[in-house]
């Protein structure tokens, strides 16, 4: 079934312009599509354009990039590790950089200047990569790397808690869900500032080893006889995995599954190479992202649903399917 | 044309010394066997030759030391076929060849003709034409041997190193691997593969080097390497050997006391 | 421990502990308990310093009691039965005191408790400062403490003038109708959002309703104007830049307390600032 790439890449772009369009049109206050046209053009209402322009607009960019932004993760993790279960919260990364923004904001050190936010949640996440190389060692076993994954997303989200818990913060309690569960609720185009840079970074360091992660289909050794640089392939991977991730966990929390999910719905339609994945998944996952965002905003519940929720119920399914596949090789 | 030049190699894996002063060299135009027990240090000599361990002593390719020949360099003058098969990702046959070409890709490029016939050339001698459009990771393992080699081949490279090309074959497509290294020996190419059916090694190998314990214990061609005392020393077996034709051939009667 | 055979004594004991007193002891209580940092408020205003016994953990910090100051220096309780049984109290006041927890647990013994209500009115917090003002012996600061605040808050007027404002919390919670903060609100002469909204007591307004709502006001609590968490995060949101904010602080709000007085004061200070400002243009 496999689709020739401008088709892929259109068609996924297409549903991301959905998304986005939908992010825009919805949301708990209803606009009349004659005001949110006006506000667009420059002759609207106060009120239309506040909504619109202040708080529909960043909160759709930061489904678009942080969607993207883990989609591509998940699939160079995917690549690099050679394990299709590989992404940034399976491996504990959301989670630590959730810890690094954590610390940045409840002890005080965001205060003295805007970039303590992301650089902390950066600097938590490149420390959560280098420990899971320490323990997982050269191990190509998928076991081994997800135990491994479970030791330091536990670890960290201990850390959250524990932080929480120390903090002066009588409501901390909340906040922890929050940053363990994500959310785009409330985002200002601050964040958005915050989050492209780091973004912009990550996926360029990803991108750039799509042929590397192609010739690591024939192992290290024979990658490596074909020219690539094993080391600094690593080192991209890692800063770049760790600079994306942990901008886009710096303003959305912690949000898992996009980049198991998306991948893996995308690999069918490529033909199956690891450089082939890479862009649709970054645009699939804009769309999911944007589109489980949508969800959480349309699905009218008491407390806000959080979208980690929703891209868990989502991930499941593909826990599950793998499952199934393994246990018939028994 | 190539030539690969090793002085007095030693290499050591953990705690061990795998390899130890190994001197040879290897030209143009032949096909070399490495034959030896198992753990003699077959594999690591040949992943030496390629800078996937680091050695001591010095190991030149065309007069470049391989430790200061830039990887991308290396990837075009020597083409390495790895030991046991792997294969990560369900790509199909296509473009599992197509890999081969990576080492003459430019940073940006997609492939272009010099690369598509390189391929083609590549399936046509290994002959997997037939198995184009198949998911390589669904193949029996013959087939699955057949396309790896023609990835290495598709490099096109002056040199190609395969380790242990047989394993998992029938007689007949192990006699189809054989004869086809020997073609590329005999075209020029500069070929080495580490082997461990010495019947094989001896009908179709210009020349074998016998290793035992880290240590080249003989060097030349079949006849003068497989006598029955080395085969007594290295395997620990009797065994008779008879020259019929061009290469020798090895009877086994039995365990050596 | 010595809890668990007064337990098995059997509920009869719980009603035998009475409600509040209405007439002066016989003698001025001089070991009295508080249980919750609304109860400290009441006895920190109106009892001598040697009467009190205890108060809560809350009541020293600046942030949540509005007489913290008065506070300092005196024994801190933790949430314990032990450590009230030890005090022997000859009086203990809680919002409320008999369903509190150190309470249940020491049913079998009589205690002089006080057992107020939670006020949701200015009425409400007159009534239960003349109930405190008696049970510690001082009957006549009762009412001298309710005359002086009825004379402050008639100073006041009506610097509202029919104008819309929502008290915001963290989160987006907003304070309804039925509620202290709301009685504050009219008395000021605004007009609660939620009530216009028709909202519960508590409710969460997100901050794309808040923006469309546009109130004339917006009053918060002055402890969310650092931001320190994503909760305090949102009250700073640009879309909410528009609307003049009144800040006053939590400990005058979150206790039916004197401290009313001094958040009423707050805000028509603050109101009237803005209004000078509209006139000014």
């Amino acid at each position: 079934m496999t689709l020739s790439r401008p088709v892929l890449i259109t068609g996924l772009l297409a549903l991301t312009l959905v998304a986005a369009i939908g992010s825009i049109l919805f949301g708990p206050v209803h606009l009349s599509l004659a005001r949110m046209v006006a506000a667009f053009t420059g002759h609207g209402d106060r009120i239309a354009s506040t909504i619109l322009l202040e708080l529909r607009l960043p909160r759709m960019l930061l489904g678009l990039g942080v969607g993207a932004m883990l989609g591509l993760a998940g699939a160079a993790l995917q690549g690099y590790l050679r394990n299709p279960l590989a992404e940034p919260a399976v491996l504990g990364t959301s989670n630590a950089a959730s810890l690094g923004a954590v610390a940045a904001l409840y002890f005080g050190l965001a205060e003295l200047h805007p970039i303590m936010l992301p650089a902390l949640s950066v600097l938590a996440a490149l420390l959560s990569l280098v420990g899971l190389s320490v323990l997982a060692g050269r191990s190509e076993s998928p076991l081994t790397l997800i135990l491994a994954g479970i030791a330091i997303a536990t670890l960290a989200t201990a850390g959250v808690s524990l932080a929480l818990n120390l903090s002066p913060n009588p409501f901390a309690a909340m906040e922890i869900m929050t940053w363990l569960l994500g959310s785009l609720e409330n985002r200002s185009f601050d964040h958005v500032w915050i989050a492209y840079p780091c973004i912009a970074i990550g996926g360029l360091l990803l991108f750039w080893d799509g042929r590397a992660l192609d010739a690591l289909t024939l192992g290290e050794d024979g990658a490596q006889a074909l020219g690539v640089d094993i080391q600094r392939t690593r080192i991209r991977l890692l800063l770049g995995t760790a600079i994306g991730v942990g901008g886009a966990v710096a303003v959305s929390g912690a949000i898992g599954f996009v980049g198991l999910i998306v991948p893996h719905l995308v690999r069918p339609l490529t033909d199956r190479s690891p450089s082939a994945i890479l862009l649709p998944s970054a645009i699939g996952g804009a769309a999911l992202l944007t589109f489980a965002d949508l969800a959480v905003r349309l699905i009218d519940t008491r407390n806000e649903l959080k979208l980690g929720v929703v891209t868990a119920f989502l991930g499941v399914p593909v826990f599950l399917i793998h499952l199934m596949r393994e246990r018939r090789l028994w | 044309m190539v030539n690969i030049r090793l002085e007095n190699v030693a290499v050591t894996l953990g705690n061990r010394i795998v390899v130890q002063n190994a001197s040879t060299a290897f030209g143009p135009g032949t096909l070399t066997g490495i034959v030896g027990p198992n753990g003699a240090g077959k594999s690591t000599l040949a992943r030496a030759m390629l800078a996937l361990v680091p050695h001591k002593g010095l190991i030149q390719i065309d007069d470049s030391d391989v430790t200061t020949l830039p990887r991308a360099e290396l990837a075009k003058r020597v083409a390495y076929l790895p030991q046991g098969q792997t294969l990560h990702w369900p790509l199909t046959v296509e473009r599992l060849v197509e890999l081969g070409r990576l080492p003459h890709l430019a940073p940006m490029s997609r492939i272009g003709e010099a690369d598509t016939t390189a391929i083609e050339r590549a399936m046509e001698r290994a002959d997997v034409l037939g198995l184009r459009d198949r998911i390589a990771t669904e193949l029996s393992g013959g087939e699955r041997a057949r396309v790896l080699l023609a990835r290495a081949l598709a490099v096109e490279a002056p040199a190609l190193i395969a380790d242990e090309p047989l394993a998992s074959l029938d007689p007949g497509h192990q006699i189809d691997v054989m004869e086809l290294l020997q073609s590329e020996a005999r075209a020029g190419g500069l070929v080495i593969a580490v082997l461990h059916d010495l019947t094989m090694a001896a009908r179709y190998c210009d020349r074998l080097v016998l290793i035992d314990s880290g240590t080249i214990i003989a060097d030349g061609t079949p006849a003068d390497v497989l006598t029955p005392a080395n085969l007594k020393s290295v395997y620990g077996i009797e065994a008779k050997v008879e020259l019929s034709g061009d290469w020798p051939t090895i009877t086994t009667l039995g365990r050596s006391r | 421990m010595l809890a668990l055979p007064l337990l098995a004594l059997g509920g009869a004991a719980l009603w035998a502990s009475a409600p509040a007193p209405t007439t002066p002891p016989a003698t001025k209580p001089r070991r009295i308990v508080s249980l919750n940092l609304c109860a400290d408020q009441l006895v920190l205003a109106l009892a001598d310093r040697d009467q009190i016994a205890g108060v809560t953990r809350n009541a020293t910090d600046t942030e949540m009691s509005g007489e913290a100051a008065k506070a300092r220096g005196l024994p801190v309780l933790k949430n314990s039965a032990e450590q009230i049984l030890a005090i022997d109290p000859d009086l203990v006041v809680g919002m409320p005191a008999s369903r509190s927890a150190p309470m249940r647990a020491l049913k079998g013994h009589r205690f002089n408790l006080l057992d107020l209500q939670s006020p949701d009115t200015v009425d409400q917090i007159y009534a239960s400062i003349r109930q405190t003002a008696v049970a510690v012996g001082h009957p006549e600061r009762g009412e001298a403490l309710v005359a002086r605040m009825q004379a402050a808050l008639a100073r006041l007027g009506k610097p509202g003038g029919g104008k819309v404002a929502a008290y915001y919390q963290r989160r987006g919670f907003m304070t309804g109708t039925g509620t202290l903060i709301d009685d504050l609100m009219q008395r000021m002469g605004l007009v609660n959002l939620a009530a216009k909204l028709d909202k519960p007591p508590l409710s969460q307004l997100s901050l794309e309703e808040m923006a469309a709502a546009q109130p004339d006001y917006l009053i918060v609590e002055s402890a969310t104007d650092k931001i320190a968490d994503q909760g305090t995060e949102m009250l700073h949101h640009p879309a909410l830049a528009g609307i003049p904010r009144i800040s006053i602080p939590q400990a005058w709000t979150v206790c039916g307390s004197p401290a009313y007085v001094q958040a009423a004061e707050g805000m028509a200070q603050q109101l009237a600032r803005f209004q000078d400002r509209t006139h000014a243009r």
